[in-house]
């Protein structure tokens, strides 16, 4: 029985891998086929739709990074009288309050919201709807404090919303210190794959597109009438993503709106990202699937994509669990799928988790983007996705222990940003007295 | 120990092995070591581009000796784009 | 689609030349089908010369063949000097192995099919 049992779980397992893989290949076949259409779309053209927009940023302890971008800001060509910018300074320990506060003082339509160690360092959630108390534009675009976007990202990401069916918008990351080390270039790996590859793809067909958390936004009145962040999900990005869908509207990704991103420096911080990633993610797997499913707002598609989007990080797990348990029934013999089963399974390995995009994924990624020696580095990626399979698991079972004991496990380990990105920019922000 | 032909044929494949794969690995390792990759990838401003592109066919651009030059369109896609792939300069 | 066709074509063909040839089935034979399958629906869908293309699907087929000849003589000689436990862990790491060289020779070729066209389409791209 429990011979059978497992072999029936092989079979499903192989049957889910080959299902990822497809999807992901017709992914890649559609940006290949789109990216050699003409590019016509270039900035933002419409002129006639210029609503107010409030930008949140969330911030703590982020001295290193946030002038950098509030600098930025002010270099920003949308019109400064339909622009609201809060600092949201979550219970910060380092200049990073000092720092916003000058800024605000420069600048009128920057604002600081400072939280103290009461209502502070519960999140990024928590930040951000503290911050969404004082908005006032029609739209609300979010950006963490790290990143550091083109000029004129408001015009392409805002242009998005002339269309009603669209609830929120995505702009593309890319990693700014991306030549720091192995670590910075192997996710700058992922981040091709995941961003010029996997969700151009997803918006291209139609099917559940991914708001990230930063370089992206949503319209306010959705916004509220969702009740905001959800406070007790890690991946509150996620989160929203599958509620703005549930309630019939979409998430458009445009793909040339980019903002540079600096990524984590050592595998330390990749396992805390990560971490929070996957059990976040796991969340919203277990809160979305059902509803997802029953959705009359998402068509077929819709329901597969998001489905195999949420589940994504339980992949990871599944791996490991089919190595201990195929092993002895290999050796057995009592199934004949585990050979099978390995070798798609092992094709999957090749994949960055983040969107689980396998190396064809990444490859032809850095292709289209012209980093032809950045492919060399393709086989490496194999060993990111081994050390995802702890992270993940551990996510896991933390997740599980904390369910059965009722209690929510919701700390937020925030990545540390050290500023290294700054050399990579030419005219940082000066720096002022601390 | 005196290693039979068995063993030795199993150390020779081993390190064949070994070998092979360090092969395989030696771009990403190259790579690494010496990177010719141009990241980070450079962020074009829209604004600067277009108005460079859509500019009138032929730009003049200065005066050399009471002679004007000018420069095709041509030429300034081609100066934009070296623009782009210099590594720190940011448009 | 006309190259992705004509590369599975090729891709078949070529298996079926190493079998016929070189005798090899089983394991060995389902990697070189498995690095056919991999490289003709990752690389041939791209801009580039058909003959590269080819070219270099017929040298990874050589690779592949002779990494197979070298990783399973070294398997089986292995196997029957150490026994189970190495059979169990060359279970565990062979696919590993082989998708590697696969990976690796994929990223490679990548980098051959039209370089210059792929870095004038980045700067385009960029925009």
């Amino acid at each position: 029985m429990l011979i059978e049992f497992l072999e029936v779980s092989f079979i499903f397992l192989t049957f889910l891998m080959i299902a990822y893989l497809i999807r992901h290949y017709l992914f890649t076949l559609t940006v290949l086929r789109n990216s050699k259409k003409d590019k016509t779309e270039g900035i933002a053209q419409n002129k006639a739709y210029t609503p107010k927009v409030s930008i949140l940023i969330p911030a703590r302890n982020e001295e290193h990074v946030i002038e950098r971008l509030l600098h930025r800001i002010t270099e920003l060509t949308y019109s400064k009288d339909k622009l609201q910018v809060i600092v949201i300074d979550d219970a910060s320990e380092d200049a990073t309050g000092k720092i916003a506060e000058q800024y605000s003082k420069d600048y009128e339509y920057i604002t600081v919201v400072k939280r103290n160690r009461e209502e502070g360092g519960r999140g990024k959630a928590s930040a951000l709807n503290a911050g969404m108390q004082h908005a006032k534009g029609e739209i609300i675009l979010c950006f963490d404090a790290d990143y550091y976007p083109q000029k004129n990202i408001v015009e392409k990401l805002v242009k998005e919303f002339i269309d009603p069916k669209v609830g929120a918008v995505q702009g593309r990351v890319v990693v700014l210190n991306e030549p720091q080390n192995i670590v910075t270039r192997l996710v700058a790996l992922e981040r091709i794959g995941g961003y010029r590859v996997d969700q151009e793809a997803r918006d291209k067909l139609g099917l559940v597109t991914q708001f990230g958390g930063t370089v992206g936004g949503f319209r306010r009145s959705l916004l509220e009438s969702l009740g905001g962040w959800d406070e007790t999900i890690l991946a509150e990005d996620t989160d929203l993503t599958f509620r703005v869908y549930l309630a019939g509207y979409r998430v458009k990704y445009v793909a040339d709106a980019e903002c540079y991103e600096e990524a984590v420096e050592n595998w330390r911080a990749y396992w805390k990202q990560r971490y929070r990633w996957a059990k976040g993610h796991m969340q919203c797997a277990f809160k979305h699937s059902l509803s997802v499913l029953k959705s009359k707002n998402l068509r077929l598609v819709e329901k597969i994509d998001g489905l195999l989007l949420l589940n994504v990080y339980f992949m990871p797990v599944l791996i490991l669990f089919s190595w201990i348990v195929g092993v002895p029934l290999f050796f057995l013999k009592f199934s004949q799928w585990i050979p099978a089963f390995w070798t798609v399974a092992v094709i999957s390995l090749y994949s960055s988790v983040g969107n689980f995009a396998p190396f064809y994924e990444v490859a032809v990624g850095a292709y289209i983007d012209g980093r032809t020696r950045a492919q060399w580095l393709i086989p490496l990626l194999i060993f990111t996705f081994l050390y995802n399979i702890p992270i993940c698991t551990k996510a896991l079972l933390d997740l599980l222990i904390s369910k059965l004991r009722g209690k929510i496990d919701n700390h937020w380990e925030k990545t540390p940003h050290t500023g290294n990105g700054n050399c990579y920019i030419m005219n940082h922000a000066k720096t002022i007295k601390r | 120990m005196i290693p039979t032909s068995a063993l030795t044929s199993i150390i020779t494949l081993f390190l064949a092995v070994l070998a092979f794969i360090i092969v395989m690995l030696m771009p990403a390792l190259f790579e690494l070591k010496k990177p010719k990759d141009a990241g980070p990838r450079i962020m074009l401003e829209d604004t600067l581009y277009l108005q460079i592109i859509n500019a009138s066919p032929n730009i003049p651009l200065l005066d050399v000796d009471d002679e004007k030059v000018e420069l095709n369109q041509n030429i300034i896609e081609k100066m934009v784009k070296v623009l782009a792939v210099l590594p720190k300069l940011e448009v | 689609m006309r190259h992705l066709i004509l590369g599975f074509t090729a891709g078949t063909i070529i298996s079926l030349i190493f079998y016929y040839l070189f005798q090899i089935s089983g394991e060995p034979l389902k990697l070189l089908i498995l690095f056919n399958f991999l490289f003709v629906s990752a690389l041939f869908p791209l801009n580039g010369s058909l003959r590269r293309k080819l070219v270099l699907l017929l040298a990874g087929n050589f690779i592949g063949f002779l990494w197979n000849n070298i990783l399973y003589l070294f398997a089986f000689s292995a196997a029957e000097h150490f026994g189970v436990i190495f059979s169990t862990l060359f279970l565990i790491l062979s696919p590993f192995l082989n998708l590697f060289w696969i990976v690796s020779f994929c990223s490679i070729s990548l980098t051959l099919i039209s370089p210059s066209k792929s870095k004038r389409g980045a700067i385009t791209n960029a925009y």
